[in-house]
């Protein structure tokens, strides 16, 4: 046998070797392995290089004031879980902090991020995300310890929603809200900065007209983002889509993206 | 045996370090620095695989994306020996073109264009980091025939 046909041979052993890993969980097998480092990473982040900052910039309150935050997020998550059961049937669910690891991947893909927890702790495919501000996603993929978020911004991610009327004289007005897309293509000058798209919601009632800055909720519909929580608020009044049987209307969303340093993930009890 | 088990320690680490880099490192202007590719073209093929495999899983991409681009690019700097600091950028940029043909989310024109420049202090990095590491920690296959990268 000549080198060459060695060398061939033992490339072809590797790349069958490779998808078979892949094939077993190469995902979560990735995920965890840089776990690690992600988490030392964050936690120097957090616990080191602020006090480092607080230090030099004599910031005083910087430490105290970030660990103040985080503990009034997770007040407001509690509260919302609370307030949003429906008693008696139903338990409040239980929102798990989860510190971001690290945005878009190794591609920088602009709507996932990668957290801190996966299913040792109660994490589950599909699961809720959101932020004390509003929605920010679903769980996509779990490995024991970390877990990729989808965006609602994703092209793919679709939301069932409710609009918030005034008064409530108009009735529950329904809706599906789905990511921006790719229009960052069209526009070249965007695509440089971190923009994100405008979301859409479709599907809406046609004889009513909805005034900007109407703002929109999860409905409950379907039973995976639960009800009430603040997806965001119309730009524009909505106006009818291609058939002429509905309305549609652009919405941005509550949540700052890019700012993201926890998210919440809901657990089933 | 011990420098293959201690060369093997070394390629997994160097492996496993590149990808939380670059996993955990920013998007500047929709690209990443690219620290698997720079590895896999100062480490040699079958490293380049490894790191292929890694950026699927990490990337989002489908399994055979960056395995396929990382071998092929592996396999021409094997046949065609140019330094890491040269070859990383247009490999970068014809890398972030061949995840967004096979449906990687990431912003053109601008992410090709980022990951070149990127490349230019990773490639240097490594090029100048890995054949210091070899020589230094006595990892170097000399005696097998094969040229170290640099």
């Amino acid at each position: 046998m000549t080198k060459k046909t060695g060398t061939a041979i033992a490339l072809g052993v590797l790349a069958a070797a490779a998808a078979l890993l892949w094939i077993a969980g190469g995902h979560a097998l990735a995920a965890e392995a840089v776990y690690p480092a992600e988490r030392a990473g964050t936690w120097w982040q957090r616990n080191v290089n602020l006090r480092l900052r607080t230090l030099w910039r004599r910031q005083n309150y910087a430490v105290a004031n970030a660990s103040l935050r985080r503990e009034n997020d997770a007040l407001k998550m509690a509260l919302f879980s609370l307030t949003s059961a429906k008693p008696p049937a139903e338990a409040p669910r239980d929102w798990i902090s989860a510190p971001v690891l690290s945005r878009g991947g190794v591609m920088g893909v602009r709507n996932r991020v990668r957290v801190g927890r996966g299913s040792l702790d109660g994490v589950t495919p599909g699961a809720a995300v959101a932020a004390p501000e509003g929605l920010v996603g679903r769980v996509s993929q779990v490995s024991p310890h970390t877990a990729v978020v989808t965006f609602i911004t994703d092209p793919e991610c679709r939301v069932s929603v409710q609009v918030e009327t005034p008064g409530g004289e108009h009735g529950a007005v329904f809706g599906i809200l789905s990511g921006g897309g790719a229009e960052t293509v069209a526009s070249a000058d965007l695509s440089v900065l971190y923009v994100v798209n405008p979301l859409r919601v479709q599907h809406l009632k046609r004889d009513l007209v909805l005034p900007p800055r109407a703002k929109i909720v999860t409905s409950g519909l379907g039973g995976v983002f639960p009800r009430g929580l603040t997806v965001g608020f119309l730009t524009d009044e909505t106006r009818e889509d291609e058939t002429r049987l509905e309305r549609t209307g652009k919405v941005v969303p509550a949540v700052d993206f890019p700012a993201l340093e926890d998210v919440f993930i809901r657990r089933e009890n | 045996m011990k420098t293959e088990v201690a060369r093997t320690a070394a390629l997994l680490l160097g492996l496993v370090a590149s990808a939380a880099l670059q996993d955990a490192s920013p998007a500047l202007w929709g690209a990443k620095i690219p620290f698997l590719l720079a590895f896999a073209c100062a480490a040699g093929t079958p490293a380049a695989l490894a790191a292929g495999f890694f950026a699927d899983a990490l990337g989002f991409t489908p399994f055979g994306c960056s395995v396929l681009f990382f071998a092929a690019a592996g396999l021409a700097l094997r046949t065609w020996p140019v330094p890491t600091v040269a070859a990383l950028p247009p490999l970068a940029f014809c890398h972030v073109v061949w995840c967004y043909a096979w449906g990687a989310d990431v912003p053109l024109p601008a992410a090709p264009f980022a990951a070149a420049t990127l490349a230019v202090p990773a490639g240097a990095v490594y090029g100048v980091l890995v054949p210091f590491v070899r020589r230094h920690a006595g990892l170097d296959r000399r005696q097998s025939g094969e040229e170290p990268r640099g």
